[in-house]
């Protein structure tokens, strides 16, 4: 006894599916009955189809196997709906502070680019990693050294420093030798070009400091006494920087602040 | 009920941890059970259940309103999904043992009160394991949406929702998942006797 299944496309499939569920419209629904009454192989397929859906929807549901509830001691609340608190816009506002930095620092490197060669060769008496740290060197020779502080002078104390002595005195031949020591000197002046303008106010702040005995044995003679700052650096400008740093940090801060809450 | 729901939802995003707790406790079989007809076993569907609720609880402040029940089944597809990747990376878990642990896992058939016989009951036994079987052996897409439209009872519309199908794919993937249902039964011959169709029955 063959078994004939019906088979249909998948237009009719769909109408059928629809069907069982009540979803067509009132035409279609008009229409599929019209050929369910005269088509006795799609009605056919109708029944199994609605057999299939009813063993579908017999099955029993499961039980959870335990409770999915948190302990409200044990999990930090969600975070509420994100508003413009304080935090946000700090966040924000270093952002902007970040991108001024920038733009304030390039115009700085372009400043001193245009200054000419003594200054650039000038630049790496501030070392560029720590800028209020740099200031120390090139104060130093002026508050404590100060009969030291002729450039003439500079080799001599150079050979009795200390161990950290040489590596700056043997930046000092730069001054005089301007154009061997220039192509050398260039990256290291446009990488000191940002934090220079700092050195300037910090000359006035860290003069106390920087006359402590133990400074002063570590500075080496410095061959350049005089301030290298670009002449941009004005006061109006490093306090907009100063303003800037501080707003980066602190947008930062709360940026990282926020991170590890959500971690957690 | 959708007030009271509202009203929960709303004290969760305020960081009121019973409330959350609340709806997890209307929703917990809902989810576990879509989690488990999607993977299969009670194992890995309790974690995908577990991860769904800390997501929605992370995530309730992005909430904006709408169904809840549609955002919480979006969130554990999204979860039942995660670990069917998982597994197709590192398949520890063949679809034959799959099967096999869905049938273990499988909760027990009570014999109907209405003086069922033990054919009866041993053939709606029989239907019940061939259904979870193929339902496992569905491709993913037909699977949820049979899932969400024949077990968890959801129309097409809020289908659409969860699965982020238009109409159109929901009606075709439902019609195919159940055709393909249909096809495993009448290989088993588990069809209801008067579905079944033999050659005397055509005109």
């Amino acid at each position: 006894m063959a078994t004939q299944l019906p088979q249909l496309n998948d237009h009719d499939l769909e109408l059928l599916s629809s069907y069982i569920d009540g979803q067509l419209g009132a035409d279609e629904r008009r229409e599929i009955e019209r050929r369910l009454r005269d088509d006795a192989a799609l009605r056919r397929a109708y029944d199994e189809l609605r057999a299939t859906v009813q063993a579908l929807r017999d099955l029993e549901p499961l039980r959870p196997p335990r409770s999915f509830t948190f302990d409200p001691a044990v999990v930090a609340p969600p975070q509420p709906a994100a508003r413009l608190g304080w935090g946000r816009l700090l966040q924000v506002a270093g952002v902007f502070a970040a991108i001024l930095i920038a733009a304030i620092g390039t115009l700085s490197v372009l400043g001193s680019l245009g200054a000419g060669a003594p200054q650039m060769a000038a630049a790496p008496t501030v070392p560029a990693v720590a800028p209020m740290v740099a200031a120390a060197p090139t104060v130093a020779p002026a508050a404590t050294m100060a009969p030291l502080s002729a450039r003439e002078n500079a080799p001599a104390p150079a050979a009795g420093a200390p161990a950290i002595t040489s590596d700056q005195a043997a930046g000092a031949p730069a001054l005089e030798s301007a154009p061997e020591a220039s192509p050398l000197a260039t990256p290291a002046a446009a990488a000191a070009a940002e934090p220079a303008p700092e050195a300037a106010p910090a000359q006035t702040v860290a003069t106390p400091a920087i006359s402590s005995p133990g400074t002063t044995d570590l500075v080496p003679p410095t061959p350049a006494p005089e301030s290298p700052a670009p002449a941009a650096a004005g006061p109006d400008v490093l306090l907009i920087l100063m303003i800037a740093v501080v707003v980066v940090l602190a947008g930062g801060g709360v940026w990282l602040w926020r991170r590890s809450r959500s971690a957690q | 009920m959708a007030s009271e729901e509202l009203r929960l939802v709303t004290a969760a995003q305020r960081g009121d941890v019973e409330s959350f707790n609340a709806l997890v406790r209307l929703y917990e079989g809902r989810v576990y059970n879509l989690c488990y007809r999607m993977l299969g076993d009670a194992d890995g569907a309790a974690d995908a259940t577990q991860d769904s609720f800390l997501a929605a609880f992370r995530n309730l402040r992005v909430f904006r309103g709408g169904s809840f029940r549609s955002w919480l089944f979006r969130i554990a597809t999204n979860a039942c999904y995660d670990v069917l990747r998982a597994r197709k990376r590192r398949p520890a878990m063949s679809l034959d043992a799959t099967i096999a642990a869905a049938e273990e896992d499988a909760a027990p058939l009570q014999i109907a009160d209405s003086g069922e016989s033990p054919d009866e009951y041993a053939l709606r036994r029989e239907l019940a394991h061939a259904i979870e079987r193929g339902l496992v052996e569905l491709p993913e897409d037909q699977r949820l949406v049979v899932i969400l439209c024949d077990l968890q009872g959801l129309a097409y519309d809020e289908i659409a929702e969860v699965t982020g199908a238009n109409l159109g794919t929901v009606k075709s993937r439902l019609s195919r998942g159940r055709a393909r249902l249909r096809d495993i039964l009448r290989q088993g011959e588990l069809l209801p006797q008067r579905f079944r169709h033999e050659g005397g029955l055509e005109g």
